[in-house]
């Protein structure tokens, strides 16, 4: 018969809720206001967040192969006396050792054939330039890539803001311009433009196109060209590949991948989420910071639940006693009071999912534009059902634990001492 | 065939300072039994039914209904316990005020659950008809008179036809006319339903209608005058 009791405990809380109407309005508007608070913040964070990492990983792959040049004269001493001898190398020095990745043409063609979880592959060659300009030098580099491959992966012809990927490829030593240092160098398609190696190689460029992704660090320093250029440029073959991109069909695969591949292929591999780290950490800092101020704002709700539920319990005493003299028990008054709770819970919380839907829905209208964020033309929100779960479980979350203690107090009412009048 | 059995009760109020009011009642009631209890105002009347109704479980003694010693049980089986075999009509007939007349009587039968909404329904019907009420069944409880009030509440004791109905002055608001109803009510569930009804009355004509009448002095039974076997 807990049926039935369900429909008697509705009843009793439907009446007593509204006895009080202008209350009960005003507490389940402080959980309205906390929902929609949360749904149009984490709607809007998310937004911006993915915004910025959709920026980020447009120009990034989702696993970088590269080989590491680095000190590991310890390590190779270590190998020949043995782990526990103790090594000690005075004065250590990087040799001569190439930045290329051995063996790339092999991997690729056994990434390209083996690995279906990825999305797309695209090899390059990068070096270190100076950027020359009358007699200022300009630190940079030039990466040289399959244009037609690293389009497809990065979108690179939606970035440009000037020329043409085709005139790149049809232009003798026609380079691709990042838009910060064509603005440094004041230069505009068709310009030449000299670079110079560390080695003191010296070449005259041709822009031909002029690229902008939105992140300071590549617009001001990087440029595109094609692979056979920058391998000439260095006086390599067509192995020598300094970096694989990769983009994988899931991206949240990366670490468990670029372990793989290190594992496999003997280079190194980085994944986006460690040479992006600062950035996320700056995401979970924004989310943080979301979910602190709407639980705060839920928990003055609760108060307001709280606040209602006593003065209810104080002013409805005497039915509580009646109720108990008529055969319910601490247990039935227990679930009415949590029932009223909840009520209010679920009737403010579903207003707040309304409201911030319609306030996620005005943020998303309203216009913002910025030359650094291509592509951005209203401010970012994300619509996710998930957001609207979470909300809907922190109102019933937050109602639940401000009923627990009224709902204790009504079940001990002593129901002689208020008959007795 | 024994329906209430309490043996030895002793209440003591401590605050404040320590009082007996009730000194040692036992007492044996018979199913289908009309009992009335009189006596002095404050000797312990009411405290007495409080106790016998199982509200008040701060007692010395034992107390027996419908076979089952219920001194010593939880909450909640008491609550369930009163919900199935006992109706109570307060002193001061207390009616949830913001529910309609009908909702009064109907919500201890729909938390008992044991029978379809639409019978119980029939029988408040019934029974609001009885006490002259029927046309006020939908009025909220508040906007009804004292008298009014206290015939809701003796249809709600009866909704459930529990085996013992406890009532505390069950008439002391009404006139002749509905007095003499109420009481034809009560002596004709003894009867034909084989209900229990313990009711404290200062009236001696509503004593009268009884089958025995205790008579109470400073907490304790002095004397009983049995009217009908
Ligand atoms: N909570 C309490 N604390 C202390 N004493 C109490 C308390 N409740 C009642 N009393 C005392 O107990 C005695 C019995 O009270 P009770 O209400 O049982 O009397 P009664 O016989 O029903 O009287 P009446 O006919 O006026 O209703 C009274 O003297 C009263 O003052
Ligand atoms: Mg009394």
């Amino acid at each position: 018969m807990v049926h039935s009791a369900w429909i008697v405990y509705a009843r009793i809380i439907a009446t007593h809720l509204r006895s009080r109407r202008r209350q009960t309005i005003l507490s389940a508007l402080g959980i309205t206001f906390g929902i929609s608070f949360y749904v149009a913040m984490v709607s809007f964070m998310s937004g911006v967040n993915e915004f910025l990492e959709d920026i980020m990983l447009s120009a990034t792959p989702h696993v970088r192969l590269y080989n590491d040049v680095t000190l590991d004269s310890v390590t190779i001493a270590q190998r020949w006396f043995g782990r526990s001898a103790m090594v000690v190398v005075y004065h250590p020095k990087v040799a001569e050792r190439s930045r290329a990745i051995r063996n790339a043409p092999e991997i690729l063609a056994t990434l390209k054939r083996q690995h279906q979880e990825i999305l797309g592959i695209s090899p390059r060659v990068t070096a270190q330039i100076y950027y020359t300009q009358g007699t200022t030098e300009v630190p940079g580099s030039l990466v040289g890539v399959d244009l037609v491959e690293e389009n497809k992966l990065f979108a690179l012809s939606s970035k440009i803001t000037a020329g043409s990927l085709r005139a790149v490829l049809t232009t003798d030593d026609g380079i691709m311009l990042g838009g910060g240092l064509a603005d440094k160098l004041n230069v505009r398609v068709g310009d030449r433009l000299p670079v110079t190696l560390p080695s003191g190689t010296r070449r005259l460029m041709t822009v031909a196109a002029i690229v902008r992704f939105g992140i300071a660090q590549i617009d001001n320093a990087q440029s595109y060209t094609t692979l056979k250029t920058v391998q000439r440029l260095l006086g390599k073959d067509q192995r020598y590949i300094t970096d694989i991109y990769i983009k994988l069909r899931d991206r949240d695969d990366a670490p468990r991948l670029a372990a793989l591949y290190a594992r496999l292929f003997g280079c190194s591999a980085e994944d986006w989420q460690t040479f992006n780290a600062t950035i996320l950490v700056s995401f979970t800092i924004r989310n943080i910071l979301t979910y602190a101020v709407s639980i705060s704002m839920l928990i003055v709700a609760g108060f307001g639940i709280y606040n209602i539920l006593t003065m209810m319990i104080l002013e409805k005493l005497k039915d509580i006693a009646i109720l108990k003299a008529m055969g319910f028990g601490q247990r039935d008054i227990r679930a009415i009071v949590l029932g009223q709770s909840l009520a209010l819970g679920i009737a403010g919380g579903v207003a707040g999912l309304v409201v911030g839907f319609l306030m996620s829905l005005g943020i998303s209208r309203v216009p913002f534009r910025n030359e650094f964020l291509p592509g951005m033309e209203y401010l970012p929100v994300k619509f996710s059902l998930l957001y609207y779960a979470v909300a809907i479980v922190f109102a019933l979350g937050s109602a639940a634990v401000a009923g627990i203690f009224p709902a204790r107090r009504a079940a001990r009412v002593d129901p002689v001492s208020i008959l007795r009048g | 065939m024994t329906i209430l059995d309490a043996r030895d009760i002793v209440k003591i109020f401590p605050e404040p300072v320590p009082f007996q009011v009730l000194r040692g009642i036992s007492l044996t009631i018979a199913r289908g039994e009309f009992v009335s209890i009189v006596g002095k105002s404050g000797c312990g009347k009411s405290t007495l039914l409080y106790v016998l109704s199982t509200l008040d479980t701060d007692y010395r003694g034992t107390l027996t209904i419908a076979d089952t010693v219920v001194t010593g049980k939880d909450q909640d089986f008491l609550a369930h316990f009163r919900g199935e075999h006992i109706g109570f009509i307060f002193q001061f007939h207390f009616l949830l005020q913001e529910f309609t007349i009908l909702d009064n009587v109907l919500l201890p039968a729909l938390k008992l659950g044991k029978e379809p909404p639409d019978r119980v329904r029939d029988r408040a019907m019934g029974l609001l008809e009885r006490m002259g009420i029927a046309d006020c069944a939908h009025r909220p409880a508040k906007q009804l008179s004292g008298g009014q009030q206290q015939r809701a509440a003796i249809a709600r004791a009866l909704i459930n036809q529990p085996a013992l109905v406890i009532g505390d002055e069950p008439t002391g608001n009404l006139d002749s006319e509905n007095t003499a109803a109420v009481l034809d009510l009560l002596s004709s569930i003894c009867r034909d339903m084989g209900q229990t009804v313990v009711i404290v009355t200062h009236d001696r004509e509503v004593a009268a209608r009884s089958d025995r009448i205790l008579t109470m002095a400073d907490g304790r039974i002095i004397g009983q005058e049995r009217r009908r076997p």
